[in-house]
């Protein structure tokens, strides 16, 4: 993967996040919670690489390690070259300018008692500071003039706007999104995917895209990294995903989301995963997908499956891959109701 | 279905004249066992009364599932709650088998809360009682509204248990709601909900708050039992996806309005207000690959409850608006369909 043309704008190599959810009566951790279980991955410059999973799988957390927003237990996130974790004070400060988060509910992520142009400049500097707060604001889709009101006159999408400003501000070239459309009605969403996508162009932006949405990940990522339990089950690029789902959460995945075609969905309701996801703090061994899995047998039990290259820059992390079902989990659209017409 | 609009279209200009507020058939010649006619709402609000919902219609058959969709603000869930006599309702009527929920006193709406209409919410957390066993909380609420004996009622909330596929039924009544997943938390409301055999069953975001793969066995679950049950829904929901999965009919709801009401196909086929049109066309497909290009997007936001412009409220985001849209347009109905627009207005 490493080898192509420039190095990748992100790196993460083997990175985990645990935390103590108990002590002793020394104070020493007794019980941990894995979030992020020996993640890797590396992101392009200019790429979008998505992160899709369910609640409690560890994709918010991956985020806030890659950031050092929570210091990661183990591994190595290496920006623009620069290991993290090795950076002296400053240097990280200079790094984190260049990586900036738009969080999910924009209405918690701004101070209500400051002027919205007052956040926007808190990442600015130098004499053009208000300059730049109203050149921003154009930016997102909104008016110079609202930098002087506060966050509780607009409305949600507008608010997203604002926190995609903010974060915009201090011309980063990684842009992580944490949900950032999901707290939207389906109207405004779209409003803030296109802008998103408009700014991608406009700033040669990279983005790691972190969604439970899929059907809003196919619409906006170049690549999926699937995660399930705190591991990454499945990577390669999203249009190869969606059509040929390998792992079988992930063909599980996609064959849940109910499609807005009356009567289309149905044929995939076979493929209706049994039961929760299990609790991290008492993971499954081996694969933590087998407790769910049609497919598991004994060695799913024994051996932690390693993320394997199935097809170009396509990866599976299964060990049953040869009796996997593949291809789409729909049959092709349209043809069944172009053959009623 | 296609080919016939335009028969219906022209039988259907007599047919919209006579009473705008009724709203179309649920299926023909079945009784609904709930209607709604004109049903406002407002709220008491500091600065004054804000209307949340003017002028709601419709009916629901027995074993019909009814979706509402809407975005935030756009009065679903005050009609949800309103179903119930919980919101102030103040015009029009909500008959539930026949009966006007407004004529009745405190005590009788409670008796037929739960046994004749049930709700289930978004966040099953909040509507379970966490210091009280799953046990408890279903048994006594069979017993408030059915003749049984203790362990008649305790056998009642086992076999409800069953019947949601909850596992290991006797054990879990033992057990409190802070040990279950969210999924199963749901599940449990939903026996609860149906324990009483209701005519009706209002699901307000049934499952907005749970993961996909989860999502798609409740939608299943809820499926299965009413079509066991015969129990009429009235599903309330965001998710265009979800709507055209389970619902046999749709209403449309803008700034407190329905503003098209269609069977479900027919809804996705040729959807007539703008409004919906743009909606559906902004919901990203997840089993096609993406077209190239931006997203088609409604711009603007919807209007807070009570801030609507006067007549069509959707106006100022609409693309086909017309002079004529300062008046608010009728309800017109053709066939089985009612939208209201003045571009459907003959």
């Amino acid at each position: 993967m490493t080898a192509e043309n420039a190095s990748p704008l992100l790196q993460v190599e083997g990175l985990s996040q645990r935390f103590a959810v108990e002590r002793d009566v020394f104070g020493r951790p007794s019980q941990w919670l894995e979030a992020v279980d020996r993640v890797s991955l590396d992101l392009r410059r200019g790429e979008t690489l998505g992160i899709v999973g369910e609640s409690g799988c560890g994709k918010s957390t991956l985020a806030r390690s890659i950031l050092r927003l929570t210091p990661p237990s183990a591994g190595r996130v290496v920006f623009d070259g620069v290991d993290l974790a090795t950076a002296d004070a400053a240097t990280l400060r200079r790094m984190r300018a260049r990586m900036q988060i738009v969080m999910q509910d924009p209405f918690s992520a701004l101070n209500p008692r400051r002027t919205v142009g007052a956040s926007i400049g808190d990442g600015l500097s130098g004499p053009g500071r208000r300059a730049r707060v109203r050149e921003l604001l154009e930016k997102v889709g909104l008016s110079p003039e609202d930098a002087r009101r506060f966050p509780n006159e607009f409305s949600g999408g507008q608010r997203q706007r604002i926190c995609i400003a903010r974060a915009l501000g201090p011309g980063p070239d990684l842009l992580i999104a944490d949900e950032a459309v999901s707290a939207l009605d389906v109207s405004v969403q779209a409003q803030i995917l296109n802008l998103l996508a408009g700014l991608r162009q406009d700033f040669g932006l990279s983005f790691l895209f972190i969604s439970h949405n899929l059907s809003v990940v196919r619409a906006f990522c170049d690549r999926i990294a699937v995660m399930y339990l705190g591991r990454i089950v499945e990577t390669g690029p999203t249009e190869a995903i969606f059509n040929d789902p390998v792992h079988p959460y992930t063909r599980a995945l996609i064959s849940a989301v109910p499609i807005p075609v009356p009567g289309r969905h149905r044929a995939a309701r076979a493929q209706l995963l049994p039961g929760d996801v299990p609790s991290p703090l008492n993971p499954p061994s081996g694969c933590r997908f087998r407790t769910r899995c049609p497919h598991a047998d004994a060695g799913c039990a024994a051996t932690a499956p390693a993320l394997d290259p199935v097809a170009a820059e396509r990866h599976v992390a299964c060990l049953r891959l040869p009796v996997l079902p593949r291809g789409p989990v729909w049959q092709a659209p349209d043809t069944k109701e172009a053959a009623s017409c | 279905m296609a080919q016939n609009t335009t028969a219906q279209h022209s039988t259907a200009q007599g047919a919209a004249a006579p009473s705008p507020a009724e709203p179309s058939p649920a299926t023909a010649g079945a009784e609904p066992v709930l209607t709604v006619r004109d049903l406002q709402v407002s709220y008491q609000t500091d600065d004054g009364p804000v209307p949340a919902v003017t002028g709601v219609s419709l009916d629901l058959a027995a074993g019909e599932t009814y979706a509402i969709v809407g975005e935030s603000g756009s009065g679903k869930s005050t009609v949800a709650l309103a179903l119930l006599a919980l919101a102030p309702i103040v015009g029009g009527e909500v008959r539930l088998a026949g009966r006007d929920l407004a004529g009745l006193s405190r005590h009788e709406l409670r008796r037929l809360r739960g046994r004749e209409i049930a709700m289930i919410f978004q966040e099953p957390m909040t509507s379970l009682n966490p210091v009280l066993t799953l046990g408890y909380q279903l048994i006594e609420t069979i017993r408030l509204h059915q003749p049984l004996d203790r362990a008649a009622a305790r056998g009642r909330a086992i076999e409800m248990l069953e019947k949601v596929g909850i596992s290991d039924p006797a054990r879990r009544l033992a057990q409190y709601p802070h040990e279950l997943s969210g999924g199963m938390r749901q599940r449990v409301m939903i026996a609860m909900a149906l324990s009483c055999n209701p005519r009706v069953l209002v699901a307000d975001e049934p499952t907005t708050a749970l993961d996909v793969t989860v999502q798609a066995q409740i939608l299943s679950l809820l499926d299965d039992l009413r079509a066991e049950f015969g129990t009429g829904v009235v599903l309330i929901t965001h998710d265009i996806g979800v709507v055209a999965e389970t619902a046999d009919r749709i209403g449309v709801m803008y700034a407190g309005q329905l503003i098209e009401e269609a069977p479900t196909a027919d809804l996705f086929a040729s959807p007539m207000h703008p409004y919906t049109r743009g909606l559906l066309a902004s919901v990203p497909r997840v089993d096609l690959p993406p077209a190239g290009g931006p997203l088609a997007a409604l711009h603007g936001t919807p209007p807070k409850p009570g801030k609507a412009p006067p007549g069509c409220p959707f106006r100022p985001r609409c693309g086909e608006a017309m002079d004529v849209c300062s008046t608010m347009p009728p309800l017109t109905r053709q066939g089985l369909r009612s939208v209201r627009c003045w571009l459907h207005d003959r």
